[in-house]
């Protein structure tokens, strides 16, 4: 579904990603982890689209498309989705007014008429259920207002609307007591499906507790130093991440 | 002297005082005369002084032919506002700069006069007249890098029993990476009228610091003009702080020119007024370039049949991206022939800027009233504190501890006199 | 929910839709503007010897009079004696039904989604269709006549209400209060009148709907509502014309006055055409609104979405003079290429205990400049009065302006009045947030502005709402990026 070949990108010349490889097929969860500034949140706001990021070399191929030619929004509507890791306030503008508009954006992509209100609604009200979260919360203005928690969860019911066919997760468990957290993963665990992929970027292993990844990979200084299955994420909450650090100096 | 009968409009009883003066044959004071004449004085039409019967009050006060004013000596001791406060000196004796009287206690300071320099035809009306009556212009400056340690006190000292005409005007160029501290007030020896028509410009270079004072305790019979323009360069941090407690009409034109990236600058003001006292405050700030931060904080605490009068403009120029520049006004009205005519105006050409002005007028917070006297708090009593905390947040973030100090204790007499 | 997403799949058109003009055949007062031409007018509307005095007083005023120069437009200066200052389409005699009204026109309302045949009517909307000088048609005035609710052109309320018109007409903005209003008295040629008689509520929306055609013309439409004790009317007001590459005047007039316990809603939708790209043409829109709170418990409220026009002028507003009045202006205010617009609000609490509420918010985009001017007067006897205000800016790029004219004067120590003003702009993180989530960015950025506006658009009736976020999606597109 997605392959990354070699990737590397920099924000106003300083280089960041260093050569990305990752291969990802449908069905799969993977995670990547790494320490604080090794290029994690870099690798999501590049696939998603994010124009402060310059691609220098490499290339992502995502469903037999070059994703590095697409616009952002052309991203999400070809299934790219991405729940951020700080989701921006927009007064004024509910999340129900704003995901009719995103869920049609996509469907008028993809060839399908619009969803009436009426079908909306319906739609609405089942992945409502899903993640957990109160109509009441998506009448308000987007993310106004909201807690870390109501944030997040905000993110994973936009993401149950408009079921994409890759999500990146960015530092989604940032922020959460243990009560969202779960609460968060469980909506996630049941996204999960055949036909789709998700890739979890994370600091700590408590998040991958609940979801259970079947890749690990290891990012530092921009290339992934380290894959593996759910053990290595053990591993590393066991040693730290000096432990990469210094098995890298090693060698 | 005069009756109401015979009394010319007020622009020709300038006019004929110049004449009569010697200043008449300094070509640039008779050229900011001739400018005045052209321009006019303001009238309530004009937009700056809707509210300021500026020319109406000034034709009570101004008296023509005051007869001679003494230039006498004056003690040191009674030039000073705050007891005991080491400062250093600029005097004007009932408006005409004082070398004798003038004291310099820090290394680093000048003082230096300069004949006038060409008015501008497009000033204030006031500042040309200014320019038309004073010759002499009196300049501060600090060395570069250096904290001058004792503040510079300009002290207009009237002793007239008459009528003293003033114009005195001064500027001040703080250096690069230095810091200075100015205080402004008037000290009335005398029961005369007085007409005092300020003129300055300070420049704070890269890096300096600038905290100025201006305390406004005129007689009631007094009329204040002070045009202030302060120039900033980069990096240059400075608050200014205006105190108005007294006097018959105070207008104050503050004009902050924000010149260069990464400025911090701070207004203050409070104007706590009672009988007829009109206060009224114009303030510019005026954002040149990018990254510069500026905040101001105007309260007013009306009592009487005071009138209170702030303009305060915020200008952020189409270059001057990731300004910040914020303004709130808030007025207690505590009589009810008090007024608050406000204005706050901001004008915007650039887009990414973060601006917002406030402003509020009228009462006491009825609740907080009500939760002090809950707590056994007599209702006068719980008033007067809630009005201190009011008034003195904008002294709050004063460095210099004895002005500060001073000021608060005249804030919390005033407002226990005024109960 | 639905209408703003309806609205986005709706914005097809990049241009000013309703810039197309028709030919009908027209009878027009020759140009300029002398006493003549005021007695040519009068005479053309058979009007009694009482309104022709009246007018020529207004146009003996104006003479004197010269044109304000405070607020933050410019413009070159306007030839009045280049205006033709009344023109009305050919009808040999008053359209008695809809069969006999020039079917020219009649398309010309349906091109603008107004349909004056009955089968076709909005339901709940009564319309009066001003072309030009005239009204040409009135919906539902026999419905409406039932309950005793006037509501007809200016014209005819001269002759069949005359007693109304003398009382109330000048009664709120007299002759003399500005130029343009001066002007207006001494020209206007239609408009609408309304009437709402003692405790009725009115049933459906009233609706004005202003189309200049001509070229050379000047449009100066007159309205009045009076809303007698204890009724309600909820009053809708839309305008459109073509393009053309001269500036034309409007300098209309709306008067309201409320009676005790009565209330008005007022709901205009701007968009006269406002130019090209370059600024060249447009409307110059010199509008006088306001509203005189006359008894206690009145309420006034203005709700406004100016998008066209090449100058506004406008500052519709109330005088509350009832105790315990209460006045309201809400208004979104977009400006793009070479608008501009000066606009605001006036609050004059007369009465005790009297309530007023601000809400402003404009968007400015292009080289133009967004101007918000308003007052606030609590006059010494309006005792315990509240007013608040929030006046917030939008900017979208450098090379427009947002400017702030708050005058807030009180006068006693018992009112209380609150002022905030804010300047923003879109944020790149709100773009890119919608566009993550594959919405582009014409309709992030129409997404996000009507999200900025929408306590705006909250108080418009549901179908001026849709037409009014269009409206504002428009206006802006072209604009980012």
């Amino acid at each position: 579904m997605l392959d990354i070949t070699n990737l590397k990108a920099r924000i106003e010349n300083k280089q960041i990603l260093n050569g990305v490889n990752l291969r990802v097929n449908a069905g799969e969860v993977h995670a990547i982890m790494g320490p604080n500034g090794s290029g994690k949140s870099t690798l999501a706001s590049v696939l998603s689209g994010r124009e402060e990021f310059e691609v220098t070399d490499g290339s992502v191929d995502f469903m037999g498309k070059d994703l590095l030619e697409m616009s952002p929004e052309d991203r999400a509507r070809e299934g790219i989705f991405m729940a951020f890791q700080y989701p921006v306030e927009i007064p004024g503008v509910s999340t129900i007014n704003f995901m009719k508009t995103a869920l049609n954006k996509i469907r008028e992509h993809r060839g399908l008429p619009a969803m009436d209100a009426v079908a909306f609604l319906k739609v609405m009200k089942e992945k409502m259920k899903l993640v957990e979260i109160d109509q009441s919360l998506l009448n308000r203005s987007l993310n106004e207002g909201f807690s870390g928690g109501e944030k997040k969860r905000n993110e994973i019911f936009q993401m149950a609307m408009l079921e994409p066919k890759l999500a990146i997760l960015d530092e989604t468990d940032s922020g959460l007591d243990i009560d969202a957290l779960r609460i968060v993963a469980n909506g996630v665990n049941k996204l999960r499906r055949k036909d789709n992929a998700i890739i979890v970027v994370t600091h700590y292993q408590r998040l991958l507790e609940h979801i259970i990844p079947d890749f690990v990979h290891v990012l530092y200084q921009g290339k992934i130093v380290k894959s593996g299955t759910k053990d290595l994420a053990l591993e590393l909450e066991a040693k730290g991440y000096d432990w990469i650090k210094n098995e890298l100096a090693i060698a | 002297m005069n009756t109401a009968t015979d009394k010319k409009n007020l622009l020709d009883e300038f006019y004929s005082t110049f004449n009569a003066s010697g200043h008449q044959t300094n070509p640039a004071q008779r050229q900011a005369m001739e400018w005045l004449m052209t321009k006019g004085l303001p009238h309530l039409k004009s937009e700056e002084y809707r509210f300021t019967p500026i020319v109406r009050t000034l034709e009570k006060v101004f008296d023509p032919s005051p007869g001679a004013i003494i230039h006498k000596n004056v003690p040191d001791a009674d030039l000073s506002l705050i007891p005991r406060m080491p400062c250093n000196v600029i005097a004007f004796i009932n408006g005409v700069f004082s070398r004798t009287q003038s004291i310099i206690l820090d290394d680093g300071l000048h003082i230096n006069s300069s004949d006038s320099t060409l008015a501008n035809e497009d000033d204030d009306p006031f500042a040309l007249l200014n320019h038309a009556f004073t010759s002499e212009s009196i300049h501060i400056s600090t060395n570069e890098g250096i904290a001058i340690k004792h503040p510079v006190a300009i002290v207009y000292y009237f002793d007239t029993t008459t009528f003293a005409f003033s114009n005195p005007r001064w500027s001040c160029t703080v250096g690069r990476h230095s810091s200075l501290t100015l205080l402004e007030y008037e000290i009335n020896a005398g029961a005369g009228k007085h007409f005092n028509n300020k003129q300055t410009d300070i420049l704070v270079a890269e890096f300096g610091q600038l905290e100025y004072t201006v305390i406004q305790n005129g007689l009631l019979n007094t009329v204040q003009i002070n045009n202030t323009r302060v120039h900033l360069a980069s990096s240059a941090h400075t608050a200014c702080f205006t105190f108005s407690f007294d006097g018959q009409l105070v207008r104050n034109n503050l004009t902050l020119i924000l010149d260069g990236e990464k400025i911090d600058a701070h207004l203050y003001g409070l104007y706590m007024v009672t009988k007829n006292t009109l206060v009224d405050n114009h303030t510019v700030v005026d954002h040149r370039k990018p990254n510069s931060f500026s905040n101001q904080l105007y309260k007013g605490v009306m009592d009487g049949n005071s009138r209170g009068v702030f303009n305060g403009k915020i200008y952020v120029r189409s270059n001057a991206q990731k300004t910040n520049a914020f303004q709130s006004n808030r007025n207690i009205l505590l009589g009810d022939n008090t007024t608050v005519n406000t204005k706050p105006q901001l004008e915007i050409w650039a887009d990414d800027v973060k601006c917002s002005h406030g402003c509020t007028t009228g009462q006491l917070d009825e609740e907080a009233l009500f939760y002090l006297q809950s707590r056994g708090i007599g209702k006068d009593m719980a008033k007067g504190m809630l009005l201190t905390a009011f008034a003195t947040e904008t002294v709050a973030s004063m460095k210099h501890t004895v002005i500060k100090n001073f000021l608060e204790s005249i804030i919390s007499t005033r407002l226990q006199s005024s109960n | 929910m639905g209408k703003d997403n309806q609205i986005l799949v709706e914005i097809t058109s990049k241009e000013y839709e309703h810039g197309w003009a028709v030919d009908v055949d027209t009878d027009s007062a020759p140009i300029g503007l002398n006493e003549d031409t005021i007695r040519f007018i009068s005479k053309r509307k058979n009007e009694p010897e009482w309104l022709l005095e009246w007018r020529l007083g207004a146009f003996r005023t104006w003479s004197k009079m010269t044109e304000p120069k405070w607020a933050n437009v410019s413009h070159p200066p306007i030839h009045y004696q280049n205006i033709i200052y009344y023109s009305a389409p050919k009808q040999r005699v008053t359209p008695k039904s809809l069969e006999e009204i020039d079917p020219e026109m009649l398309k010309t309302f349906e091109r603008l989604g107004i349909s004056l045949t009955e089968q076709k009517r909005l339901t709940g909307v009564a319309v009066d269709a001003v072309f030009d000088s005239v009204s040409v048609a009135t919906t539902f005035k026999d419905k409406l006549g039932e309950l005793g609710i006037v509501f007809c052109s200016f014209s005819d309320a001269v002759k069949e209400h005359p007693d109304l018109i003398k009382k109330y007409l000048g009664s709120v903005v007299p002759v003399n209060d500005n130029y343009f209003a001066a002007l207006n008295a001494a020209v206007f040629s239609d408009g609408s009148f309304c009437y709402i008689p003692k405790g009725v509520r009115c049933p459906m929306e009233l609706s004005t709907y202003f189309r200049i055609n001509a070229a050379n013309t000047g449009q100066f439409e007159r309205t009045l509502i009076v809303a007698d004790e204890g009724s309600y009317v909820s009053y809708l007001e839309g305008c459109t014309a073509p393009m053309r590459d001269e500036n034309q005047l409007h300098a209309a007039v709306v008067e309201i006055y409320a009676m005790k316990d009565a209330e008005v809603k007022y709901s205009t939708v701007q968009n006269w055409y406002p130019g090209n790209k370059e600024g060249v043409g447009g409307i110059y829109n010199f509008v006088t609104k306001r509203g005189l709170c006359a008894g206690d418990h009145s309420k006034i409220s203005w709700t406004q979405v100016e998008t066209g026009s090449a100058i506004t002028w406008k500052y519709p507003s109330c005088i509350l003079k009832g105790d315990y009045s209460t006045g309201e202006f809400y208004s979104v205010a977009v400006t793009n290429n070479h608008q501009q617009a000066d606009t605001g609000s006036k609050m004059i609490h007369i009465g005790k205990n009297t309530r007023s509420r601000i809400v402003s918010k404009g968007i400015s985009a292009g080289k133009s400049q967004n101007s918000y001017r308003g007052q606030v007067q609590i006059l010494k006897r309006a005792t315990h009065s509240r007013n608040s205000s929030q006046c917030d800016s939008l900017l979208m790029g450098d090379t427009c302006g947002a400017h702030t004219f708050p005058y807030i004067d009180v006068e006693n120590s018992s009112s209380r009045v609150e002022h905030e003003a804010t300047t923003s702009k879109i944020g790149e993180d709100q773009i890119f947030y919608c566009l993550q989530r594959g919405i582009d960015e014409e309709a992030a950025v129409a997404l996000i502005v009507n999200g900025y506006a929408k306590e705006v658009l909250n108080q418009l009736p549901m179908e001026f709402a849709v037409e009014a976020q269009k409206l504002l999606a428009l206006t802006l597109e072209g604009s980012v990026g």
